[in-house]
């Protein structure tokens, strides 16, 4: 069975490209209708397939099968399809494979003086497939949003082998917005092969601006009302006066205190008067202007690639969306309980646009220690990102949609499972 | 999966149990809600006729719980169920045109809850749209959504078709201020649509709603983004030499990083048309006054030339082309920038500069106040064009940057075979922009005038998918546009059936709609 299975994946993406790994094989399909072909014979010997990309994602495919469920058989990995198949400069799109990787896509567009905007770090070690199929949280900007909705066009291969191609529009009122069947998909419903991505100029101007507060209540407060007036900042983080001096940022600013650094892009009028807005708001609220240099030192340290021998999942990421009114909440409440349960944490808040924001916390991985800020973030009106709550109903809904797209259900399930 | 045998009577009996007497099966009230404002149906009330689809029976629930328990009734029936707002749609979306009943959502229009410190507020989607602007500008906030049909369109219907406010480019389209939705499916369950966290796998199901023009849910409720009304709106007229600058100047500043409010580019006919309406407006002369004879003998002329003129729209617009470059045919942009004034000031800084690099001649407020108090008035101004024997209509298409003159050029020029045609360009991305066609023509008889009306949405829309351009940017698709929807979705129809099937097994909502059966 297996090496017909062998045979048979050899024969459909060329033999070079199949290797065993554990139980099951990875195949790389050099084209979409080698994609197809793959799932023909997923199909025809009732195989799960799962699509994957660099495996950056949580939820890499080893741990992804729930204890007692299949684990997927064939691994359909998208790395041989990294064509860029359009750079349009004039509408600034780019229409590429989903294989690319994002960080070869970004320095291509960089040499053209070009860019998909200042997403965080961990956007660009996945491949462009992979960031729109897992939805995954804090690849978002305050300036941009996140990362999924820059997609303007779609392809997708079906479970059955069909493609659909969601052509690139601005807007359109054409039904529903099919693309979002598989943007945060994880492959479930179909296999996205290419997608259309809006790309950024290199800005005119980029100004860094860092100001010292009391609290981390007073600094979210001056980035809301920032935003509030109209400012569309880069990025925005927080950290309170503890992380800011652990952090090698905290020069002026009190050990009870807080940062506030912000990167604002776009043209030079307008960059300055948003700084302006944003040192109004700092300055309402008791605030000390510091100057660029700390959120410079922060802007160029971001995204540094994890030391040799850091095992990047051996410390637990706990990331929690809330809306802005209880973010302070959040980040204390997460803080104050791994504190009494003996777990030290480094914390910011990033990620804000008008209505939330979300908290980023790093601790010793264990299972008590997630429990314990789980539970506190919840407590405090947080949703932390890999929750799975769906409504009932739609969750019966996308049951339904799962059966009528992959009757055989060969598109491995994951975590819907 | 035929419609079971079911007598008006016991249905209507069965709805009084869910709803008391909000329940009408009388002639007038069929009537009423026999259709939209698509135009095509104009055409043959004009004639005399009446309207083509009425419905069985009008309900007006007061509750989510109420629209619930009529679906799971209509759908044990398999009795289709048409929603209904304002009935200001122009595709026909909501005429119920396989009868049944229709759910009219009017009386569903709360304001549930404005948060001012969160920046959200949900309400119940039958709300008039002027209301909703009323109820959140009573506490210092906008949603900025202000489509010309604000007076005669709910929230329901905004959402239902993925509408577009007149200041959609800085607020965003209606898909873009919607964060959550509480939705009652085909089967009769309640739902919320919005609120899955980011990380949960499987679709973003507001977005699949939207859009979705009654046909997988009833939205009976929305929260929106919603933002501090603005400190200062600062309007200008721009003039450019041709449509395709005034395109290059709108690219440059959406790709700048400006997010003006009002974005309006007109092209040399409804520029010319713009000017000569505008002339006049506000200055508070032209009091009205019984009409003498004469100016009625004049205005009968006035019909008759406008429709024999009309049916020759080919040698109509050739001359019009010929004669706008003479006398001086130029394009106005309307530009205004609203919200903080330090922000406001700095964006209007940067897009005057821009503006004046690609060539363009400064006209100071006046044009753009003027469109500020006109902007709704396009809603209340089909029916005279219809009462002088001619017909108007208008098709509303997007493309990316590197299609939109090809998309203009292409659906001109084929709507021009039937039609005077102008157009505006009025809602613009980074990425790409709306393109906005109104078009005017006449037939001999009402007859010939459905067959131009048809050849043109024909030749538009086969020309627009050609040029590599979207159907419809914000108008939705109804019955009007979907012969030509399987083109542009290719299996991507397959998606919308197995989403109908999952969301509306039954198949009683909005039936004939979107592709579906």
């Amino acid at each position: 069975m297996t090496v017909a299975l062998a045979r048979a994946l050899s024969e459909a993406v060329g033999p070079g490209h199949v290797t065993r790994e554990g139980k099951s094989y990875t195949v790389q399909p050099g084209a979409p209708p080698e994609v197809a072909h793959v799932l023909a014979i997923a199909r025809e010997r009732k195989v799960p397939v799962m699509p994957v990309g660099a495996r950056t994602h949580a939820q890499s495919p080893d741990g992804a099968a729930a204890p007692g469920k299949p684990k997927p058989e064939i691994l359909l990995d998208t790395r041989r399809m990294t064509n860029l198949l359009h750079l349009d400069e004039l509408s600034l799109v780019v229409h590429a494979q989903a294989g690319i990787e994002v960080r070869a896509l970004e320095a291509t567009l960089n040499e053209r003086g070009l860019t998909l905007g200042d997403f965080p770090a961990e956007t660009y070690r996945s491949t462009l497939g992979g960031i729109l199929a897992a939805r995954a949280p804090g690849r978002a900007t305050s300036r941009l949003g996140p990362i999924e909705s820059t997609c303007i066009g779609l392809s997708v291969v079906l479970a059955d082998g069909r493609t659909v191609h969601i052509k690139a529009a601005p807007r359109r009122a054409t039904g529903p917005d099919l693309m979002r069947l598989f943007l945060g998909g994880e492959g479930i419903l179909g296999v996205i092969t290419a997608a259309v991505v809006r790309i950024q100029r290199l800005p005119d101007a980029r100004i860094f601006a860092a100001h010292a507060l009391s609290s981390v209540d007073a600094a979210l407060d001056a980035a809301r009302q920032a935003m509030r007036r109209g400012a569309r900042p880069a990025a925005v983080r927080i950290y309170d006066g503890a992380d800011a001096h652990a952090s090698g940022l905290g020069t002026g600013v009190d050990a009870a205190g807080a940062l506030l650094l912000a990167s604002l892009t776009g043209a030079s009028a307008i960059v300055d008067a948003e700084a302006r807005v944003l040192e109004a708001a700092a300055h309402e609220r008791g605030g000390t202007a510091l100057g660029a240099a700390p959120a410079e030192k922060w802007w160029s340290s971001r995204g540094a690639p994890a030391s040799p021998g850091e095992q990047p999942h051996a410390e637990a990421r706990f990331q929690v969306a809330a809306p802005l009114g209880q973010l302070a909440a959040v980040y204390r409440g997460v803080r104050a309980s791994l504190l009494a349960a003996g777990v030290p944490c480094r914390a910011y808040l990033a990620h804000f646009h008008e209505g939330g924001g979300c908290a980023y916390f790093a601790f010793a991985r264990a299972e008590a220690s997630d429990a314990v800020a789980r539970e506190s973030a919840v407590a405090a009106g947080g949703r932390p990102a890999d929750e799975l709550g769906v409504d009932a109903p739609l969750q019966a809904a996308l049951r339904t949609l799962k059966q009528e797209l992959d009757p055989q259900g060969i598109l491995f399930e994951g975590r819907l499972a | 999966m035929g419609p079971a045998v079911v007598s008006r009577k016991d249905l209507a009996r069965a709805l009084k149990d869910v709803v008391g007497g909000r329940v009408s099966q009388v002639p007038a009230d069929r009537r009423a809600y026999a259709r939209d404002l698509w135009p095509r149906t104009i055409l043959a009330l004009r004639d005399g006729e009446t309207a083509p689809y009425p419905p069985d029976l009008i309900v007006w629930p007061e509750t989510t719980d109420e629209v619930a328990a009529i679906i799971k009734l209509a759908a044990q029936r398999r009795i289709p169920v048409t929603p209904f707002g304002a009935g200001s749609g122009v595709c026909g979306g909501a005429a119920p045109t396989r009868g049944g009943i229709v759910l009219d959502l009017k009386r569903m229009s709360r304001a549930v809850s404005i948060d001012a410190d969160a920046l959200e507020a949900t309400f119940e989607c039958g709300i008039l749209g002027d209301h909703l602007e009323h109820e959140l500008a009573r506490r210092g906030l906008t949603l900025g959504h202000f489509p010309s049909s604000i007076m005669c369109s709910t929230l329901g219907g905004w959402l239902a078709a993925r509408s577009a406010g007149q200041l959609s480019t800085k607020y965003g389209k209606i898909e873009d201020l919607a964060l959550a939705l509480e939705v009652v499916t085909g089967a009769g369950e309640v739902c919320v649509a919005g609120r899955e966290p980011r990380g949960a796998p499987g679709p973003d199901w507001a977005q699949l709603f939207i859009g979705s023009e009654g046909t997988l849910g009833v939205i009976t409720r929305a929260t929106l983004r919603v933002r501090p009304a603005p400190e200062v709106r600062l309007l200008r007229g721009w003039e450019f030499p041709r449509v395709a600058v005034g395109c290059e100047a709108i690219r440059r500043l959406l790709q700048r990083g400006l997010r003006p409010a009002v974005v309006r580019l007109y092209d040399e006919l409804d520029s010319f048309l713009h000017r000569s309406s505008s002339k006049g407006a506000g200055d508070g002369k032209s009091a009205p006054h019984a009409p003498t004879d004469l100016e009625l003998r004049v205005e009968g002329a006035k019909k008759w030339l406008l429709r024999s003129a009309l049916a020759y729209a080919g040698p109509l617009n050739s001359a019009l082309g010929a004669l706008l470059p003479r006398i001086g045919g130029t394009c106005l942009l309307i530009l205004g920038f609203e919200g903080d004034r330090e922000l406001c000031e700095s964006e209007v800084r940067v897009a005057q500069g821009e503006l004046e690099r690609v060539g363009g001649k400064d006209l100071g407020e006046g044009p753009g106040l003027r469109w500020f108090d006109s902007r709704y008035k396009i809603s209340f101004q089909q029916s005279k064009v219809f009462e002088n024997g001619a017909f108007v209509d208008t098709m509303e298409v997007a493309a990316t940057w590197d299609r939109v003159l090809d998309l203009y050029a292409a659906v001109r020029a084929a709507v021009a075979r039937n039609a005077l045609v102008m157009a505006h360009f009025s809602h613009a991305y980074p990425e790409g922009c709306s393109i906005y066609f109104t078009f005017v023509s006449a037939g001999r008889d009402r007859a010939d005038a459905e067959r131009r009306y048809d050849a043109i949405w024909r030749a538009g829309m086969t020309a627009t998918l050609a040029a590599g351009g979207v159907l419809s940017h914000h108008h939705g698709i109804g019955m009007s546009k979907q012969k030509y929807l399987p083109e542009e979705l290719g299996a991507g129809m397959d998606l919308l059936r197995a989403l109908k099937q999952a969301l509306d097994p039954a198949g009683i909502l909005n039936p004939g709609k979107l592709g579906l059966p």
